[in-house]
């Protein structure tokens, strides 16, 4: 006997049946309705934590990307302020190349001193500027603290040798702000490795000049010393050294204008020195800009009467051109590197916004719904689930009840 | 003897009723639950000799029989079994699933926006706004924390509360089946061998299949047409006409966690989670023991890890006061339950000693007298050793008070806790550590061009208590410098190396390049260092650090690690939950072919018998009419 189905079961099983293709239908309903193709991590376990990964890393480059917005602000300012401190350089220098002049009378070089005076304030309010919300550019990360301020004693600097940084790629912490340390102070005098100087009593014109380095190789970081004495008509020089406390030569006739080479640095001294002066060379240290200014103010307040005094002022300014000079590519040297970091955060910018949209494609990828696809899914099913009502209406009708 | 004829027609009649009562019966019970169709077993009366033979003397019942088929019987209990079994696990296990679900209510943008936060006091350490935000972003972090794990406490309610109710149901079916049980006997005894009290054997089946929805059992049919019930582990539930009774029993270990027990006259037998596989119970179960456990350690690992990390970076900086910086969470601490039957006296502790090598399992430690066996719960993998203190996975478990004796166990659950107690500690949002306690510099006389770095203070905290002293380096030689400032002990003559590492006072800095001699260094008191964001960098950098599982995952890697194995053991549970849909399904359409009722069929039957009655009442007739012939004879 072939054997039927219960009646009851078959009720079930068509209405389970519709139940379950109505329940695909208001999921696939959901995922158009949210765009999304995870309602739930169990849909899809691995793209879920993918998900989770990506929407972070995303989160984290919009961070980095707003760092860049921030950083760059901040280097603009530094980038601006450290224009004008050099154009402000290039004005000290030029002032101080007038100065030097021997035709200048004690007034015309008052009104140059009167000029470096202004040019310092000017530069201490610069190294003092802050970088739009308060905090000072050149403090370090003393941010609250004036960095520089003046007294009688000079120009200190209050702040501290730290640099900020912030954050602006996943591996890349970049440097926002810098210290006036570095800028202001920690400048090597002279011509940033030695100094030459006439010694205090000079009494003839003789001047020497900055020098420059012959051989890096024989710098030993000893003071010398290049001792004039008259024999006879002629002048002879004697160099020493100071440090050991060594006579190196003795008795070189002097040629004036004649380099002459010490200890791997080369000078050259030119003019009428005398019999008893002398001139040293000693290694750099760190000079403040606003020392170098003070120094050069107070070398043409005192003046430069005759022939040693001209000397002396001649050679005054040309050394304060020097370490201003130091200073000054010190500042362009500082505002090539903010400019690079600018350069430096304009790609960044471009590859966070290409990592943004790798992000968002992965996320599209991972999360979201192919609509599409979607839509052609629901109608299917809405065929199907036509489909199952209706025979299952047709099959429900058919019994033989009724034609008894 | 009356007519024959009459009375052949009577016994076909009667047949024929019978036949229609039971295709009645039947059709009025094609929608009952549980019901078998029933048949009219009919067999012909004995025949009377003659001497032409024997001639046949009609028809009578011989039985009700219902269609009946054992073994897909047992089958469909079985599935029922398994089904419930999925169900339950499915439907316990979405709730997580749903929970983790949700976008904007998950974990992670809530963990994104607290770092947020910090790189925004990064980008503006002076700023009270941004210190004030991180704050808030950090009081929304914990409050998530906090509203997961109360859904899955929640959940822990819950499923208590189910295991209770199933408890309830399946022992009032067991009752229900041992009365059954003396009914069919009683009533089998009645009738011969064959004639059952078919509804009542239904009906018993039909409590069995119920009570394979809430636990699998093994049905064990007797001589006396009683069913004796066992469950899986071949505990007695009913035997005859007695029902054992199912209790739930706070654990031995924890109290909260309810375990299943069996009620005999003479004990209590507790069963373990494996004992109980299948039906409702062992669904959630399963569930209990095996994911809500888990999943909630795991979000009590990262509530730690997380917590721990923030405060170890707090404490190794420097708050806007210029004071250390202090915790910024409160951590929750592992919990230590000891056995209500511990005959000892010892009183356990544990304390996370490596946060990055917390696990997320439970562990047992036992006690034998001799030496602590601790087991890893999750993988069951154990480690012996003879004393305490002793560290497993970054947790130390010590003696406080008391000794163990031989046989005592203990449940340490390290991280259960971590996520419902993670809470904000800083109120103040000076008090949040953007910079760094130190600062270093280089002498401006310096004529050797040796630069210092920035230096960082050593971890872990607490930080060296002379962190703050002055510190100068000073060098003697470009190869050698000496020490001076408090808590150095001042050496002098230590050798330098371009770039190596130099560690005093709890700090470290580089010096890099060739010093002169004479050159100084000097690392001091970072006091009114109110732009340093040194720290606020390292705790910006914690978001990407590898914190966690010995250091291989991060605090968000982590987070999607646990969605994902939610939402694997989710999708497992679909698709078997389908799977045993399916074959319940095909076990009942099979089931339902041999012993259910068809409208269609029963139809035929009563047409069948409605023939078979009109036909036997002419045979009636005609015995009337025969009767007549004679009658008119006379």
């Amino acid at each position: 006997m072939v054997t039927g189905i219960g009646t009851k079961w078959m009720n079930d099983n068509a209405v389970g049946s519709i139940l379950h293709l109505q329940a695909e239908q208001v999921k696939t309903q959901q995922q158009i309705s949210s765009g999304k193709r995870i309602l739930t991590p169990a849909d899809d376990p691995v793209a879920a934590a993918q998900v989770i990964r990506s929407l972070q890393a995303q989160t984290q480059n919009a961070r980095y990307v707003e760092n860049q917005a921030s950083a760059r602000s901040s280097l603009q300012f530094e980038e601006a302020t450290l224009a004008s401190i050099n154009e402000l350089y290039q004005q000290v220098r030029t002032a101080l190349l007038s100065a030097g002049n021997p035709s200048h009378t004690d007034q015309e070089r008052n009104i140059v001193a009167g000029q470096l005076r202004s040019f310092k304030e000017q530069l201490l309010g610069l190294a003092n500027a802050t970088n739009g919300v308060g905090g000072y550019l050149f403090s370090g990360h003393s941010e609250s603290i004036q960095p520089f301020s003046s007294a009688a004693g000079g120009v200190s600097y209050n702040g501290d040798q730290g640099r900020r940084f912030l954050q602006v790629a996943a591996s890349r912490q970049i440097p926002v702000a810098d210290n006036g340390a570095e800028l202001f102070e920690r400048i090597r005098a002279g011509n940033g490795v030695f100094v030459s100087a006439p010694a205090a009593g000079n009494a003839g014109s003789g001047w020497i000049s900055v020098g420059t380095v012959a051989d890096p190789a024989a710098l030993n970081g000893h003071s010398y010393r290049i001792d004039f004495s008259a024999a006879g008509g002629a002048f002879t020089y004697d160099v020493v050294d100071a440090t050991a406390g060594i006579q190196l030569t003795t008795g070189n006739a002097y040629v004036a204008g004649a380099s002459i080479n010490v200890g791997g640095m080369q000078v050259s001294i030119d003019g009428a020195p005398q019999g008893g002066d002398s001139f040293s060379l000693a290694p750099s240290t760190s000079q403040s800009v606003f020392t170098t200014l003070d120094m050069a103010i107070g070398a043409l307040a005192a003046g430069g009467a005759g022939g040693a005094g001209n000397a002396r002022l001649g050679m005054a300014m040309a050394h304060s051109i020097a370490s201003v000079d130091q200073a000054f590519e010190r500042s362009i040297a500082l505002r090539a590197d903010v400019g690079a970091r600018l350069a430096e955060l304009d790609s960044l910018s471009s590859y966070s916004a290409s990592l943004d949209g790798q992000f968002s494609e992965d996320l599209a990828r991972t999360r979201d719904l192919d609509l599409a696809a979607a839509i052609s899914e629901l109608n299917q099913g809405q065929l199907a689930l036509e489909a199952a009502q209706k025979s299952y209406v047709k099959l429900a009708q058919l019994t033989i009840f009724d034609f008894i | 003897m009356a007519n024959p004829i009459l009375g052949i027609g009577i016994s076909g009649i009667s047949t024929a009723q019978a036949g229609l009562l039971t295709a009645g019966h039947n059709i009025s019970n094609v929608n009952t639950p549980g019901y078998s169709r029933q048949e009219v077993v009919q067999t012909p009366n004995i025949a009377q000799y003659s001497g032409a033979g024997y001639i046949g003397r009609g028809v009578n019942v011989a039985a009700i029989q219902r269609a009946y088929d054992s073994l897909l019987q047992a089958q469909s209990w079985h599935a029922e079994a398994s089904l419930g079994h999925e169900q339950a696990m499915l439907d316990q296990i979405g709730r997580i699933d749903q929970l983790l679900a949700d976008p904007a209510g998950g974990l992670s943008p809530a963990i994104d926006a607290f770092f947020r936060g910090v790189q925004d006091v990064a980008g503006n350490p002076a700023d009270s706004a941004a210190r004030q935000g991180l704050l808030a972003q950090a009081q929304s972090l914990a409050s998530r924390f906090r509203q997961i794990d109360e859904q899955f406490n929640a959940l822990r309610t819950d499923v208590s509360s189910r295991l209770a109710s199933a408890v309830g149901l399946a022992n009032s079916i067991t009752s229900q089946i041992a009365q059954l049980n003396d009914r069919i006997a009683l009533a089998s005894a009645r009738g011969s061998g064959t004639q059952l009290p078919n509804d009542l054997l239904d009906r018993r089946d039909a409590l069995v299949g119920d009570l394979a929805k809430q636990i699998r059992t093994v049905v064990v049919a007797q001589d006396d047409g009683s069913y004796s019930i066992f469950l899986g582990n071949g505990q007695p539930l009913v035997l005859g006409t007695t029902a054992n009774r199912l209790v739930l029993m706070p654990g031995a270990e924890d109290p909260r966690q309810m375990r299943m027990a069996l009620q005999n006259k003479a004990s209590t037998l507790i069963f373990r989670t494996d004992d109980l596989a299948g039906g409702l119970v062992g669904g959630i179960l399963e569930f209990r023991d095996r994911v809500l456990d888990t999943s909630q350690n795991a979000l009590g690992r990262l509530a730690n890890s997380l917590a721990a990390a923030v405060n170890e970076q707090q404490e190794l900086g420097q708050d806007r006061s210029g004071a250390f910086g202090g915790s910024m969470f409160d951590v929750g601490a592992p919990q230590v339950l000891g056995n209500s039957g511990n005959a000892g006296g010892a009183s356990l502790a544990a304390v996370v000693s490596d946060y990055g090598a917390l696990t997320t399992s439970d562990y047992r430690l036992r006690y034998d007298g001799a030496a602590f066996t601790l087991t890893r719960l999750v993988d069951g993998s154990s480690s012996m050793f003879a004393s305490l203190p002793n560290t497993v996975d970054g947790v130390e478990l010590s003696l406080l008070s008391g000794a163990p004796a031989a046989g005592d166990s203990f449940l340490i659950q390290p991280t259960r806790r971590g996520a419902g107690s993670f809470a904000v500690k800083l109120a103040d949002p000076n008090r949040i550590a953007a910079a760094a306690p130190i600062r270093t510099s280089a002498s401006l006389g310096n004529s050797g061009n040796a630069a210092i770095s920035a230096g960082a203070v050593n971890a872990p905290p607490p930080p060296d208590p002379n962190l703050s002293q002055t510190v100068m380096l000073t060098f003697t030689s470009p190869t050698t410098f000496d020490v001076s400032g408090t808590g150095t002990g001042n050496p002098t003559g230590v050798t330098y190396l371009s770039g190596g590492s130099i560690s005093y006072n709890g700090w470290t800095v580089d010096i890099s390049g060739i010093p002169a001699t004479g050159d100084r260094f000097i690392v001091s008191s970072n006091t009114g260092g109110t732009g340093d964001n040194r720290n606020a960098l390292a705790l910006a950098a914690l978001q990407t650090g590898k914190l966690m599982s010995g250091g291989s995952d991060t605090l968000q890697g982590a987070y999607a690690e646990l969605v994902s194995a939610v939402g694997n053991r989710t999708q497992e549970a679909r698709v078997g939950q389908a799977a045993q849909s399916g074959l319940l399904s095909e076990v009942e359409r099979a089931r339902s072919s041999a012993t259910g009722v068809n409208l269609d069929q029963e139809a035929a039957s009563l047409l069948r018998y409605q023939q078979a009655y009109q036909a036997a009442g002419k045979v009636i007739a005609i015995a009337g009419q025969l009767f007549n012939t004679i009658l008119d004879l006379g």
